[in-house]
């Protein structure tokens, strides 16, 4: 934000005025105050009072040992999430930053499509399509490589597959970020020095891709962790998400002060992961501008 | 600036809003008291077949008009009798709600001298609240995996993987352990007291075969359209509601586990008496067997089914004949029990 030169006794008022951009945020400001930041206070209350002063619900959360592993679970789901999604996207966004401008927007047309349809129906396709009467289990069983249908739905990498398959975009879209903002002449730069394709790319456009990995990575592992229809439905017996844990606790068993205390340990992972980020990295990678 | 809007249309907008609000307060509109009701449902569907069922010829025969708000939240409940400002007369509530409320001093005692009992299925007067809707938990199957004369009969069976083999769904919720105690031959009327130890055993026995475990009452029903599984625990309305668009399934009604809603008024209620005259109205037979024509989930009234054709009564998990099979879940149990044993379900899922 750029901050106004001001000389002590030169302008008439200046305290009281205000960036006239201010009056812009100002709705998104009431609206978070109201939707967000009350409710938060409202749940950290919740997690503490009941009605006096208790940590009740924190001493079961780290005492039952069922809930540290359900938190467990969670985070090494979304580790393998993230780093599906890497793997998938880097190529994509290598792709989307090599090609002509306007290849490039089908490109990212095509990426950003499936962000357009329900995370419920994206889910219900994985379940048609992975079933035991799905599609790839019929074809399996077509092409003779299988007499009997395999096993795929409710399994962890089911539920891998469909979260890879909902966040790679978000991966994909950073990536492609920083990936346009590297400047080529280096790439030429290196490979008129000697190095070759293998060690240009290793030790040049990685490095400065690094930015955009660690900012889409970071963007899909925190939506992952609070991830709950996905799992829910495609998930096994064990795929249990902190997510989940927290709606049953909700409606099921009523027990507000607990599922408040989840909340609020799930949302301070996220502040943690976003705090380490920004201080490495710069947090407004996230929106994808290459300049820091 | 400019003004937008004129003094005079100022004043008539101002009255404008003031009588909507008031049209939309329950209360507010009304007319005096005890000629006026108010009846907390869950809305929708329900509400239209209550208001067409019930209220009015309830209106036409007492002259008090029923008037309904939505949706039954047990967090206004509570503000609303630690407030003491009671906008509710009658309430839908949900049996460990109904539990809760009775204990915290929420409800009224239902005054049976006005409510007639004597037609409600055994064991269902309950102090606090009367029986509104019965859903049941039932063994369903494919009926191509499992056709007539080899088809499962009982928990048991479901149990049995090597008479009935195939991929089963169970619910994600401690409530199995009652299905867990029947297929380990407990009969359905000494399920309760649950005897937790033995229905831990008996569900380690099932649970490499159980594919799905679902969370949403919608799940088996798809899972068995979409041949995911060959048998689960469903409820009822749904595998009724399945059969009829085709899919290959049956239900079998032995060792159903019922379920229900209840009607309660609250503690305080500005219209106490047309409340309970208003319960006592809905529990009569003929209206229970208009009620059940339209949503599939039955009242308490067991004399209703004289006046039904065979093919619904058939469809019912109250049916005599059906209900004298199952148990109905003890909710007084689950409400003390629930998030203890809640922890303990989810551990043995990760085990």
């Amino acid at each position: 934000m750029k901050s106004r030169i001001s000389i002590p006794g030169a302008q008439e008022k200046p305290r009281r005025s205000i960036d006239p951009t201010f009056y812009l945020i100002l709705p998104l400001l009431v609206l978070l105050i109201f939707f967000m930041v009350v409710p938060v206070f409202r749940i950290f209350a919740l997690s503490f009072f009941d009605p006096d002063f208790t940590i009740k619900h924190y001493m079961k959360f780290f005492q039952a040992g069922i809930y540290l592993q359900i938190l467990l679970r969670t985070l090494v789901i979304s580790l393998m999430v993230s780093v599906c999604c890497l793997i998938a996207g880097y190529p994509v966004s290598y792709l989307m930053a090599d090609v002509s401008p306007k290849t490039a927007k089908i490109l990212i047309i095509l990426v950003i499509l499936p962000l357009w349809t329900g995370i419920l129906v994206r889910t219900y396709a994985w379940m048609v399509l992975l079933g035991r009467q799905g599609l790839v289990n019929k074809l399996l069983i077509y092409l003779d490589l299988v007499a009997e249908p395999i096993k795929l739905l409710y399994t962890t990498k089911a539920v891998v597959l469909a979260m890879v398959q909902i966040l790679l975009p978000l991966m994909i879209l950073p990536l492609y970020a920083t990936m346009k903002g590297i400047d080529r002449d280096l790439l030429k730069a290196s490979k008129i020095l000697g190095a070759g394709p293998l060690r240009t790319f290793w030790r040049i456009f990685l490095p400065l891709s690094t930015p955009g990995i660690l900012a889409g990575f970071t963007l899909v592992f925190i939506i992952s962790i609070a991830f709950f229809i996905t799992p829910a439905l495609v998930g096994g017996r064990k795929d249990i998400m902190i997510a989940m844990l927290i709606e049953s606790q909700i409606t099921t068993l009523l027990n507000w002060g607990f599922a408040a205390a989840l909340s609020l340990i799930l949302m301070t992972m996220t502040l943690i992961i976003i705090g380490l980020f920004h201080k490495f990295i710069g947090i407004n990678r996230f929106v994808g501008s290459g300049d820091t | 600036m400019k003004k937008i809007l004129s003094k005079r249309s100022r004043i008539v907008m101002t009255i404008i809003v003031a009588i909507g609000i008031l049209a939309w307060h329950p209360i507010l509109a009304g007319a005096e008291e005890g000629k006026t009701i108010v009846y907390n449902s869950s809305g929708g569907v329900v509400e239209q077949v209550v208001k067409k069922v019930f209220a009015e010829p309830f209106e036409q025969q007492t002259g008090i008009k029923v008037v309904f708000t939505a949706p039954v939240n047990f967090a206004k409940l509570k503000a609303m009798c630690e407030s003491g400002n009671i906008e509710w007369d009658v309430t839908e509530i949900g049996p460990e709600d109904m539990i809760r409320g009775k204990e915290r001093g929420y409800l009224e005692p239902i005054d049976y001298s006005i409510v007639d009992k004597s037609d409600f299925l055994p064991g269902l007067a309950h102090s606090h609240a009367v029986p509104a809707a019965f859903y049941s938990t039932v063994l369903a199957y494919n009926t191509k995996k499992f056709p007539a004369g080899k088809e499962p009969k009982s928990w048991a069976d479901f149990w049995d993987v090597n008479k009935f083999p195939g991929p089963r769904s169970l619910p994600n919720f401690p409530y199995t352990m009652e299905i867990a105690l029947m297929a380990d031959g407990v009969s359905p009327d000494k399920v309760y007291p649950l005897d937790e130890e033995r229905a831990w055993k008996s569900l380690d026995k099932i649970k490499p075969h159980v594919t799905a475990w679902w969370t949403m009452p919608a799940q088996p029903a798809q899972l068995l359209a979409d041949g995911e599984v060959d048998m689960a625990a469903a409820f009822n309305g749904r595998i009724t509601a399945i059969q009829k668009e085709g899919v290959p399934v049956a239900l079998e009604w032995n060792q159903q586990v019922l379920l229900l809603a209840y009607n309660a008024v609250v503690k305080g209620a500005k219209n106490k008496d047309a409340a309970m005259k208003f319960l006592a109205f809905m529990v009569k037979p003929e209206l229970q067997a208009e009620w059940v024509k339209m949503i599939p989930y039955p009242g308490p009234s067991k004399s209703m089914y004289e006046l039904l054709s065979p093919e619904l009564a058939k469809t019912l998990p109250t049916n005599p004949e059906f209900y004298k099979l199952g148990v109905v879940r003890n909710y007084q149990f689950w409400a003390e029990n629930e998030e203890r044993l809640m922890e303990k379900w989810n551990a043995w899922m990760l085990k």
